[in-house]
């Protein structure tokens, strides 16, 4: 099974590079070739253990053909933000001016789009940003750039506070063999501030297979908040890969909100580069349904000084399984280290699973490191209490969610995505004392 | 912070207090392995047909398997065809009791601080001595026979209760269960077994000091402790080696059964040779550990103190199938210089209302790895069930590593699962606390990290605990201790 889905990508590769309208040939084959040492996962991969991905990866899968306005023909409003901001639409990974920003307002805000660049090009925009760090050896970054072609790029050198960007990500192929893979690259130069909304979406009928590759470089003294909202409800597979370099003096608050996805895993690795940085890794997953949600996360710490705090909150209901994977890393001279790690998981049925593994690797000894995990059902005693103030057990039980689940939404800075995501995670929770 | 510098490199210079050998008449089979020498061993050992149908089978399955690789460290490739598999001190009769023992293996047990007739005497404890694959002497066997209770080398057992070996033997840790286990199932020369019937509580600690003597050999003991309903023992289990500079495998089989209100306490302070200070030489020690509480509110707990090997890789488990049930694991685990050590727990839970408790410390200095690795797994039928872990890790250098590779699968929502982890080095607050109270800082790194360990040592049962703390000073505090 395993080799045969190695040979398909490998005949699907060589037909993308004869097409040339790949990225850097070059680098397209040393990625492609990396791939190949590592191969697809099977159940046999440790990192791919609870996500049975290689049963899910289409038997003949063909690569987007490319259309002028894909979204030309659909109504789509979910727009997050009504105040001004910057909307980007993207439809199976292809741009739909019709839905997106046409101009950008402010200066020290660039944007392309990486199709519409000749290779050439490409290569001249991304010679600084292509050297991909990849320290769990995930194929799935290699098989990105192996097929990198649609993207977007977004560099920005504002001191003060940018209109936020919002990168909307709809499926609505229906091709059970679409394999789409997509790259975003975001550089923040010294001392820049911005913030970086994801929303993934889909509708019942979607399918097919997802490889979202997404590389923020965070500049010197640069702030930035990243949000990532999932709430998918097609039968697509997506597969998550973010990285995060950060340098001296920066600070990257990283927000991953789960909500629903057949399918669905986010490998979020950050990598401390150079002293004094912070990093917040907070995440929200709620497993419903048949949902498979997997949450990996690596955060390297390789100079001293630098702080990093991540907190996991999962609620698994009905035959949801979740996963939960947390690796901190310090390396030997990251002395003066501070990493904090927790992860809370609710497990509603008996027929819901959760698997985690909180992961410390330690070579300095001057640090402070703790990583805690939980798992446990709703406290009788709580909902006692409630019950006997007069509230039903559906109400009580819902309060009790929302507690839980608002430690990390009450976290997010901005507004419009706090709104959104207050409004949606409610209605999942059965919660209705708000609004 | 230069001087606790200093302290800890002094630390770090202690030597190996057990590294003599001692000579005896060798009587052992050639370098090797293949389906001859497993029926040589078994010819020598007087095994019937069907132990050695079972050797066999067991090897023909360890020839299909790969060797892990999974574990967090690194060494040479093995080469199993240069190991001798068998070695014994050579007896011309068979002893009767302790007095026609030969006296310098005698001598040699007392080099360990563990002279039999001294156990005997003084403490109680009854031993049972394994020195290179085979069991020399086990004490107190008469008055434990008086309550029924069997403790003998597993040869002895072989030959006089069959019926009791052939039931339990594989019945926790299967002869395929994993490369090393198969390989062990393969060749075990000797060990120990343990009997408690039903209601016996029994009534001193039973003991087996494991040592390999031998150059080139490999040590595959194998020890089965079954416990009755309503049945008590606490066993005990020390290990060392002389010091060589190749390395020698030491792959052993602990197997476990409790049954209904079945209790058992099993306790190691494992002191192999850990090798030089550069590294070279040392024991690899991948050992099997574990139990089975198939009864309901059966208990079974793991203590053990890991100061030596080169190489461990151990992970003593509780498969917790009886309702009630509760396994316990509490480790204290010490590396320096070179050695490696991935060890854990695995605690599944399959029965109703079970309890499990991890408490795992690490201490990692010069250049050496230290990890935890643990499973806690609670399966659907599993409910009510309740684990706490605790992994902590201690650094005492910059070079040294320290990691925890804990994993948690629950399928049942009534289980409560809780782990929590730290790692950190010792404080220069703590020190400095100690300094402004008189004691030296020297002094001041024993009492923290004895206080460290304490919650675990506090387990073990008196003469072992006073033997950890004199284990852990040598290995880590030089002239401290």
């Amino acid at each position: 099974m395993e080799l045969s889905l190695n040979q398909v990508l490998k005949d699907l590769f060589e037909k993308h590079q004869k097409q040339n309208n790949g990225a850097p040939a070059a680098y397209a084959e040393q990625a492609f070739e990396r791939f190949m040492k590592t191969g697809f996962p099977d159940r046999k991969s440790e990192e791919y253990k609870y996500f049975p991905v290689h049963r899910h990866f289409p038997e003949s899968p063909l690569l987007a053909e490319k259309v002028e306005d894909p979204g030309a023909h659909l109504v789509f409003s979910p727009k997050l933000d009504d105040r001004e901001a910057i909307h980007l639409v993207f439809i199976d990974g292809r741009l739909s001016e019709k839905h997106s920003s046409r101009d950008l307002p402010e200066a020290g805000l660039e944007i392309k789009h990486l199709n519409q660049l000749s290779s050439t090009e490409l290569r001249e925009l991304l010679e600084d940003h292509l050297d991909t760090y990849n320290v769990n050896n995930d194929p799935f970054i290699e098989l990105n750039s192996s097929f990198l072609r649609d993207g977007i790029f977004i560099k920005t050198s504002k001191k003060s506070s940018t209109l936020p960007v919002y990168c909307y990500y709809i499926t609505s192929a229906e091709d059970v063999n679409s394999f789409r893979n997509f790259r975003t690259i975001m550089v923040l130069e010294q001392d820049s501030r911005a913030e970086l909304a994801e929303y993934f979406f889909s509708e019942e009928n979607a399918g097919g297979f997802e490889n979202f590759f997404t590389e923020v470089y965070a500049g010197k003294g640069s702030r930035l908040n990243l949000y990532r909202i999932q709430h998918k409800r097609g039968k697509e597979v997506l597969l998550n890969n973010i990285n995060i370099y950060q340098k001296e003096n920066s600070l990257v608050n990283s927000f991953t909100f789960s909500l629903s996805g057949k399918m669905l895993r986010n490998n979020l690795n950050f990598l401390l580069e150079e002293e004094n940085c912070e990093s917040h890794l907070y995440g929200f997953y709620f497993v419903d349904g048949d949902d498979v949600i997997d949450n990996h996360t690596t955060v390297d710490h390789q100079k001293p000084n630098c702080f990093s705090n991540e907190n996991y909150k999962g609620i698994l209901d009905k035959n949801g399984k979740g996963i939960f994977n947390g690796k901190i890393y310090v390396r030997q001279n990251a002395q003066k280290t501070n990493a904090f790690q927790s992860n809370k998981n609710i497990v509603l049925t008996d027929s819901a699973t959760i698997n985690t593994k909180p992961q410390l690797e330690i070579w300095a000894d001057d640090v402070k490191c703790s990583h805690g995990a939980t798992t446990g059902q709703l406290d009788n005693h709580q909902l006692f209490y409630l019950r006997s103030r007069g509230l039903d057990e559906r109400t009580a039980k819902a309060l009790l969610l929302h507690a839980f689940a608002f430690e990390i939404i009450d976290k997010i800075e901005l507004d419009p995505v706090k709104d959104y995501l207050t409004k949606v995670i409610n209605k999942l929770l059965g919660y209705q004392f708000d609004n | 912070m230069k001087e606790n510098d200093n302290i800890l490199e002094e630390i770090t210079q202690s030597e190996y207090k057990y590294g003599w050998t001692s000579n005896f008449e060798m009587d052992s089979a050639p370098k090797g392995l293949n389906e001859d020498i497993i029926r040589f061993i078994s010819a020598r050992k007087e095994e019937p047909e069907w132990l050695l149908e079972w050797r066999l089978k067991a090897f023909r399955h360890w020839l299909k398997m790969n060797e892990p690789k999974w574990p967090n460290v690194k060494y040479p490739k093995i080469d199993f065809q240069d190991i001798i598999y068998y070695a014994a001190p050579k007896q011309k009769v068979k002893p009767k009791s302790l007095d026609e023992v030969d006296p310098e293996l005698l001598e040699t047990f007392e080099k360990l601080g563990i002279s039999l007739q001294e156990q005997q005497r003084l403490t109680g404890v009854a031993v049972d001595a394994v020195m290179d694959s085979i069991a020399v002497a086990t004490t107190f066997k008469e008055k434990l026979g008086e309550l029924g209770v069997i403790f003998s080398s597993f040869s002895e057992a072989v030959q006089v209760h069959p019926e009791l070996v052939k039931k339990y033997l594989g019945s926790v840790v299967p002869m395929n269960d994993n490369y090393y286990a198969a390989l062990n199932s393969a060749v075990f020369s000797d060990g120990s077994f343990c009997y408690i019937p039903k209601g016996v509580r029994c009534p001193m600690e039973l003991s087996t000091y494991f040592r390999i003597n031998a150059a080139n050999t490999g040590q595959f003991e194998r020890t089965l402790i079954v416990a009755e309903d309503n049945a008590y023992v606490s066993y005990l289990e020390g290990c060392t080696a002389p010091m060589r500079d190749e390395n020698q495998l030491h792959a052993a089989v602990v197997e476990i059964y409790a049954a209904d209100n079945a209790e058992v306490k099993y306790s190691t302070v494992q002191n192999w040779y850990p090798g030089d200070k550069s590294g070279k030489g040392g024991i690899y020690n991948f050992v099997t550990k574990r139990g089975l509480c198939a009864g309901h509110h059966s208990k079974i707990s793991w203590t053990q103190v890991e100061t030596g090997s080169a190489i461990t890789w151990k992970y003593p488990s509780c498969i917790l199938k009886g309702d009630h049930s509760i396994g316990e694991f509490y480790s204290v685990a010490v590396t320096n210089n070179y050695q490696q050590a991935d060890t854990g727990t695995k605690m599944i839970h399959i029965g109703k209302n079970t309890k499990s408790r991890i408490v795992s410390k690490g201490i990692s200095a010069g250049k050496s790895q230290n990890s935890y690795r643990g499973l806690v797994k609670v399966m659907k039928r599993a409910e009510n069930s309740r684990n706490f872990s605790q992994c902590d890790s201690l650094l005492m250098s910059d070079t040294c590593g320290a990691h925890t590779f804990p994993y948690i699968e629950v399928s049942n929502k009534s289980a409560h699962v809780e782990h929590e982890a730290t790692t950190s080095k010792i404080g220069e607050d703590q020190l400095f606390y100690c300094n402004q109270r008189g004691i030296d800082t020297e002094t001041a790194v024993a009492l923290i990290v004895n206080g460290y360990a304490k919650e675990v040592l506090s387990k073990l049962p008196m003469e072992f605990a006073v033997e950890a703390q004199k284990l852990l000073a040598i290995t880590l505090e030089g002239s401290v201790g």
